[in-house]
């Protein structure tokens, strides 16, 4: 019988993957909100991608690869068990978004002068912020202005158009706007 | 000049400096006469900023040394090979037919010993990652065995 091998796997795509372990483990943190849950996703994820090593193509965005194959496991996880984790209908997202936001899209923000908002806020809090982000756009937000990849890469792991990513990303920017300056004090 | 309708699109990207010159002065003169838009840029481009100013504190979780045990054992199923060696032509280490029963009977013992052995104590990563690696040692084997696709819960206990 025709057998089919592992790939091979050179010790350098191995450092290399393994090397954005961290990271995967911080977005499958943000992804299942349970260590232990992130612990399993990021072993599966790197069960998967040395399995299909043979399948990533040399010289493309190894770290966006694994964060697609981590997306993607837990998207699949999330239908199996029926779990209310991902936003599988980025349409009842978006209706979503547009019955909590407090405005329309032209309406402009609070009065904060644009020096207070980075001298002001701290990290923990800026982190309990995109924390409270419904989950579609902390990791449109995050995957963007953290983790750096680009709109293409973002689309592909979240199985979504780029227009959408480009929306979540403004949406949960303007959410996180609006969360910090409401925790500002009122100034007088 | 664009009304709002058609700068909203363009936002975000001419936040993130993605935007071709063509583009990127539609919307700066759009934004010299439109006080609402202004703003919204204006806003988007702040928390932009003060995510980018604090990336190195966001980036401080990290995993577990257990995790990163496991992983690195995940790593050690795949044979390797060196980086000068080309990988279409290199060769791949793979048990024949009639070494299933035995590489079925090794993971078994693997487990059965890991089991033994299995304590709350740091060594438990270890052996956790064991029996990963044998409950997927024997997936591979029964899949090639049978001609199946099932994945590991077919042999999780």
């Amino acid at each position: 019988m025709a057998r089919q091998g592992l790939p091979v796997v050179s010790p350098a795509f191995e450092a290399e993957a393994l090397a954005s372990l961290d990271s995967l483990y911080r977005a499958a943190l943000r992804l299942t909100r349970v260590p232990a849950d992130a612990e399993d996703l990021v072993q599966e994820t790197y069960l998967k991608a040395f399995r299909a090593a043979d399948r990533f193509e040399p010289g493309t965005n190894l770290r966006a690869w694994l964060f697609t194959i981590l997306h993607n496991t837990a998207l699949n996880r999330a239908r199996d068990r029926a779990r209310d984790t991902v936003a599988v209908d980025s349409e009842i997202v978006e209706r979503a978004a547009d019955a909590a936001s407090t405005g329309g899209a032209a309406r402009g923000p609070a009065e904060t002068p644009e020096s207070l908002l980075i001298r002001d806020t701290l990290a923990p809090e800026l982190q309990a912020a995109i924390d409270a982000l419904p989950e579609a756009f902390r990791q449109a937000v995050w995957l963007r202005d953290v983790e750096e990849f680009s709109y293409a890469e973002i689309a592909e792991m979240l199985a979504i158009p780029i227009g959408t990513v480009m929306s979540r990303i403004s949406r949960g920017r303007h959410m996180l706007f609006e969360r910090l300056n409401h925790m500002r004090p009122v100034n007088a | 000049m664009p009304n709002c309708y058609k700068i909203e699109p363009l936002v975000t990207p001419f936040v993130d400096g993605n935007l071709p010159d063509p583009d990127r002065r539609a919307v700066e003169d759009h934004l010299r006469v439109c006080p609402p838009c202004h703003s919204r840029v204006a806003a988007e481009r702040e928390v932009h900023e003060l995510i980018r100013a604090r990336v190195p504190a966001l980036k401080k979780t990290e995993a577990p040394d257990s995790l990163h045990a496991k992983c690195w054992e995940i790593a050690r199923l795949k044979p390797q090979v060196s980086d000068a060696a080309p990988r279409a032509s290199a060769p791949v280490a793979i048990p024949s037919a009639r070494l299933v029963p035995y590489a079925l009977a090794a993971s078994l013992v693997l487990v059965v010993g890991g089991a033994f052995v299995y304590q709350a104590t740091d060594k438990s990563a270890r052996v956790l990652a064991v029996e990963l690696t044998a409950d997927h040692l024997k997936c591979f084997a029964l899949n090639r065995a049978l001609g199946t696709h099932d994945g590991t819960a077919a042999v999780e206990s």
